[in-house]
């Protein structure tokens, strides 16, 4: 969801600036402001009991966050922190509302983009269902490539660290290592300074 | 907190955009995964699922829909393949609206754009909360987030007096556990006091 940040500052939006570790709101917070990434990567994730990290998303340039509880009365189920130095534009929730009251053709655009979030949802959600850690990582990587247009075999470099990829898929990053040499030996994927190509 | 029950429109208005009732018997399948987009289905009575198989056979499913509530709405604003199976799991009566009709009909009623925002955000929410407990290789956790989830669409919070409508291979499927597994964790849970069990029926 990207609406013209023009749009955005007349109806009262700021920009702001958060840094590296910064959040933008947390897990069980009221959702005030709609968020718009105008640079820098925010990720979005929960921490268990035991204090291991989930990631639910990484968000970029051009990418909303928080825009889906806006419509429904719920606290945040998840933590929005800045991964890089980041600035992000902000609009107080009724502003937003009031816009998309006056824009009815925005309601469309936040259909389709709500949509394809769940639709990331549904793809990882069967992916994690699995024990096995092989195909919780190629249902990542087999999403994240989807976006790439180049379908050929290693054309693809997967723009997450490690520990990243173990965090999206509920393993531990051990476990993440072992079976990406794994997939490596199986010539699923090429390792070429460390980087991951599928 | 009570979790909205969505899509229930008005099933005037979809008659009147071209919808049609169609009746589908118990195990009867109303789309497959890999196919294109091209209806908006809301149950009038009965129950679906939203399943996919892995590669051994093995069945996950997605989501359990019962009467007043739309499936599959979601791939009517993008352009992707069905990602799951819709399959009956009781007799079923359900309205179907042409794609086109049915984008007209929220283009021409801002209101129910509102409402099918809402009702977007609401599945997305469901999604992101089963997703962290399904990252968890502990199934207990798994089912405690999935069964605080399920009570929220419960009226009244009272203490333990939720019966969950599920049966065991039901919820195995759901969470990506074995049903020897499940039935294991909810007895621990009894032993813990965290549910209830009566005739087999669990209560939360």
């Amino acid at each position: 969801m990207v609406i013209d940040e023009n749009i955005l500052y007349s109806v009262g939006a700021e920009i702001r600036i958060y840094k590296p570790s910064e959040y933008l709101f947390t897990e069980g917070e009221r959702p005030n402001y709609y968020y718009q990434i105008v640079t820098g990567e925010v990720k979005l994730n929960n921490y268990n009991e035991d204090g291991k990290e989930f990631i639910q998303n990484i968000l970029s340039a051009g990418q909303s966050c928080g825009e889906s509880v806006l419509f429904i009365d719920r606290p945040f189920p998840m933590n929005a922190e800045a991964l890089t130095e980041c600035s992000v534009i902000r609009l107080h929730k009724d502003a937003f509302l009031e816009l998309l009251n006056e824009t009815p053709k925005l309601y469309r655009e936040i259909s389709s983009f709500l949509s394809q979030r769940l639709y990331y949802k549904f793809i990882m959600m069967q992916n994690i269902s699995s024990p096995n850690p092989a195909i919780r990582l190629r249902g990542l990587m087999d999403y994240l490539k989807s976006f790439h247009h180049d379908e050929s075999p290693y054309s693809y470099t997967i723009p997450l660290t490690r520990q990243q990829m173990a965090n999206h898929t509920g393993l531990c990053v051990e476990t993440a290592i072992r079976t990406i040499k794994h997939m490596e030996r199986e010539n699923i994927v090429k390792i070429r300074d460390r980087k991951i190509l599928y | 907190m009570k979790t909205i029950s969505c899509m229930n429109i008005d099933e005037n208005k979809l008659y009147s955009s071209g919808g049609e009732i169609k009746t589908y018997k118990k195990g009867e399948m109303i789309y497959r995964e890999g196919q294109h987009a091209l209806y908006y289905f809301q149950i009038i009575e009965g129950k679906v699922k939203l399943n996919n198989y892995d590669d051994d056979g093995k069945e996950f499913i997605q989501n359990i829909f019962v009467g007043k509530q739309s499936f599959g709405d979601s791939l009517l604003f993008v352009d992707k393949f069905y990602p799951t199976n819709a399959v009956c799991i009781a007799p079923s009566e359900i309205i179907k609206v042409p794609k086109e009709q049915f984008l007209n009909l929220m283009k021409e009623d801002p209101d129910l754009s509102l409402e099918m925002n809402a009702c977007l955000s609401q599945r997305l929410y469901f999604k992101a909360i089963m997703l962290q407990n399904m990252a968890s290789l502990n199934p207990i956790s798994r089912l405690t987030g999935f069964l605080d989830y399920l009570k929220s669409y419960h009226d009244d919070s009272c203490g333990n007096c939720f019966h969950v409508e599920l049966t065991r291979q039901q919820i195995a499927n759901l969470l990506g556990l074995r049903v020897e597994t499940v039935i294991r964790a909810l007895k621990k849970m009894e032993k813990q006091g965290n549910i209830t069990l009566e005739n087999r029926k669990i209560i939360y």
